[in-house]
């Protein structure tokens, strides 16, 4: 869903020094997520924030779930 | 881990085989079985044809061993199965099946509700309600 309204499916992010919240971060990088309800996971973890100690491989943005 | 995903939707012959799989488990003397079907609902004016369903599989196949896992903890459990379509699943057809077993029956209802309100609450599955002139919109739960 996001992908599709971004059309992005990926990129290499370079991430600020210090402590991140996910939500505000990818809303100043994609200004149109503003309008979208989503969560973040940092390497497969559900998470709302980085800290400056973390190496994150990979951060997933999600829009709300839907199974079942 | 697990793969919990299946493609297309899920069989009532899976079904039937799933539960003829626990005759050999005298120890379970109750089962408790949810199933997730496709409804056709109506969505300013158009009638829902399928859901064609998608995921983050990685982390949704951890999710779901970690509700199955918080399950086992939470209650006196001796098995739990969950399965999940991916792709289209026709309205009217099976998209969820989770089974879950115990040697008592107030063990699997407490338990199947939990691990069902955990799946839609918690993993990463995403669906497009698809129309019949294949136009979409994003199902959300309720």
């Amino acid at each position: 869903m996001l992908a599709e309204k971004l059309r992005v499916e990926s990129e290499v992010l370079e991430l600020p020094l210090g402590d991140i919240n996910l939500r505000d971060f990818f809303t100043q990088k994609h200004p149109e997520l503003a309008n979208f309800t989503f969560s973040a996971a940092v390497d497969l973890e559900h998470r709302e924030s980085i800290t400056a100690a973390d190496q994150p491989q990979k951060i997933d943005i999600m829009p709300p779930f839907a199974g079942g | 881990m697990t793969n919990c995903f299946v493609t297309g939707a899920i069989s009532p012959d899976f079904i039937a085989n799933c539960i003829a799989n626990y005759q050999s488990q005298t120890q379970t003397g109750a089962h408790q079985i949810f199933i997730g079907q496709v409804r056709n609902d109506l969505i300013e004016g158009k009638e829902v044809q399928a859901i064609d369903y998608s995921a983050n599989e990685a982390m949704a196949n951890k999710v779901f061993h970690e509700i199955k896992a918080a399950a086992f903890e939470q209650f006196d459990l001796n098995e739990i199965e969950v399965y999940h379509s991916l792709g289209r699943v026709e309205k009217g057809t099976i998209c969820l099946l989770v089974i879950v077993t115990s040697k008592r029956r107030k063990e699997v209802m407490k338990a199947n509700e939990f691990v069902v309100e955990a799946i839609k609450a918690q993993v990463p599955v995403f669906g497009k309600e698809v129309f019949e002139d294949e136009t979409h919109v994003w199902k959300v739960n309720s």
